[in-house]
């Protein structure tokens, strides 16, 4: 928390040039009209002893100076090809057959598999520039047919559930300090499959809804190097502090023949709320390409789709087409 | 008095002969903040086909465009490109070259194709290298555009092309 605090201060106090060019974070700044940016980026974290891991490709094209379209696909080690045997059980009582969930295992190993496509699309319907300076807002709407056996209630819209969501984006910026402020909702859509069967016997067809959710992030980022920009080629260092949160619905599930509702007692499956600190470090080579890396830890609550800490990787470059 | 009115009409007239093209344009760009950012607004200007070069001043987020020899120079298409960018322009000024103009507020000229008339300055006769600023919504920030509405009311005859409002 003390750490946060200095973080934030360096923030306040400082004299060097705003960034808005957020790891995580979308801005209310578009890609320029007729540009094509590519983005490449990554998750990784350790989940007991194996480590989960997330690729994913984003092509994102300016419509016009307005309007941004973003296509994202992914892979990742995060999901079993089902639902795994320990999301619900059941018991035989008589003739009837009682089921409840149970904690799901961690750590169990699955293969890297093809979560679906994200399309993201943002527009900015308010800018007030100034040199050096801007207030922009826009809005941003978002669908993905990700069909993966995801088994928590918190919906990711990008590599774990399916549905489809909209917000908005604020960011101010004014030489010393840029701050953008995200939100939004999530309507994940079920997962329809079967789940691994407890006791080794046929699959049981399984419906997992899981929980809607409201997204709140928050970003600051500044500039550390050139402390003067001269030229193109000058190396841009800058240092960001993302803040993450999510509040989401508890899931619903159907299972057995009958598609019976079968209680929820598991934390991953329950409603919840957290926010997670991401502090975040970018380079930006000949003014274009851009690495950056963040690490996220828990901050309020916890998200329970990932172990902590939470590692992103990206790389980004924009392609101007005829120069 | 036969001699005085030749002289008047010869002063008018070559006010519409001024066909030079523009030298030089320089511009402020709102909103930047990134040697990134600027890096996009130089890129849209440089994809105008009469475009020869751009400096940018990333400290001062301005910018200096230099052109191709006997291009059609739009400037609209110069301000739509900060603005495709994703930015806003601060202010647009062009570099004219003049023989012996003389203007006065609410005056015209024609050059290079357009008409440009004059909003803003003392009575002159132009002559060689001269920068003049632009007014209106493409050039100027919102509400420093909106001081000079009262003033871009009449367009002006003589090109086939378009009215530029311009200050000295």
């Amino acid at each position: 928390m003390k750490r946060i605090a200095t973080i934030l201060f360096l923030f306040i106090s400082s004299y060097l040039n705003a960034q808005e060019l957020f790891p995580l974070n979308e801005p209310a700044s578009n890609v320029p009209k007729g540009t094509l940016g590519v983005r490449a980026f990554g998750e990784s974290y350790k989940e007991v002893s194996l480590y989960r891991n997330l690729f994913a490709l984003r092509l994102m094209y300016g419509i016009s100076s307005r309007l941004s379209v973003y296509a994202t696909a992914s892979i990742s080690n995060h999901h079993s090809p089902i639902l795994p045997p320990d999301l619900a059980t059941h018991t035989h009582t008589g003739n009837q057959t009682v089921y409840f969930t149970t904690s799901i295992k961690r750590g169990v190993p699955y293969p890297y598999l093809y979560n679906g496509d994200d399309v993201y699309v943002k527009y900015r319907f308010l800018s007030s520039d100034g040199q050096n300076s801007h207030f922009r807002m826009a809005a941003y709407g978002e669908a993905s047919n990700v069909n993966v056996a995801h088994d928590e209630t918190e919906p990711t819209l990008l590599d774990d559930t399916k549905g489809y969501g909209a917000g908005i984006i604020t960011t101010y910026l004014k030489k010393h300090l840029a701050i953008s402020f995200n939100t939004g909702f999530i309507i994940p859509l079920a997962y329809d499959g079967y789940a691994a069967d407890p006791y080794g016997g046929a699959e049981v067809p399984s419906k997992l809804v899981y929980g809607r959710a409201v997204s709140y992030n928050l970003s600051f980022g500044y500039l550390l190097f050139p402390r003067h920009y001269k030229n193109y080629n000058q190396t841009n260092w800058n240092i960001y502090m993302e803040f993450l949160g999510k509040s989401y619905e508890q899931a619903k599930i159907y299972q057995g023949p009958e598609m019976v509702s079968v209680p929820i007692q598991t934390p991953l499956l329950k409603g919840g709320s957290y926010i997670e600190a991401y502090p975040g470090l970018q380079c930006i080579i000949k003014s274009n390409l851009r690495i950056d890396l963040s690490v996220g830890s828990k901050l309020i609550g916890q998200s329970y789709v990932h172990f902590y800490p939470v590692y992103m990787l990206g790389i980004q470059r924009y392609f101007f087409g005829r120069e | 008095m036969k001699k005085a009115l030749f002289v008047a009409l010869l002063c008018c007239l070559s006010s519409f002969l001024t066909n030079a093209q523009i030298t030089e344009v320089e511009l402020g760009v709102n909103g930047l903040t990134c040697s990134q950012c600027s890096r996009s607004v130089e890129m849209r200007i440089r994809k105008l086909s009469f475009v020869k070069d751009v400096q940018m001043n990333l400290e001062h987020t301005d910018a200096k465009i230099f052109f191709k020899d006997k291009q059609n120079i739009d400037i609209d298409k110069i301000a739509q490109a900060v603005v495709d960018a994703g930015f806003s322009v601060r202010y647009l000024q062009a570099t004219f070259t003049f023989n012996h103009v003389s203007v006065s507020p609410n005056s015209c000229f024609s050059y290079d194709r357009n008409n440009y008339r004059i909003v803003k300055g003392e009575p002159t006769v132009l002559n060689g290298s001269t920068t003049l600023k632009f007014v209106g919504d493409e050039f100027l920030p919102r509400k420093e555009a909106k001081k000079w509405l009262p003033y871009m009311k009449n367009t002006c005859a003589g090109s086939p092309g378009k009215t530029y409002y311009v200050t000295m």
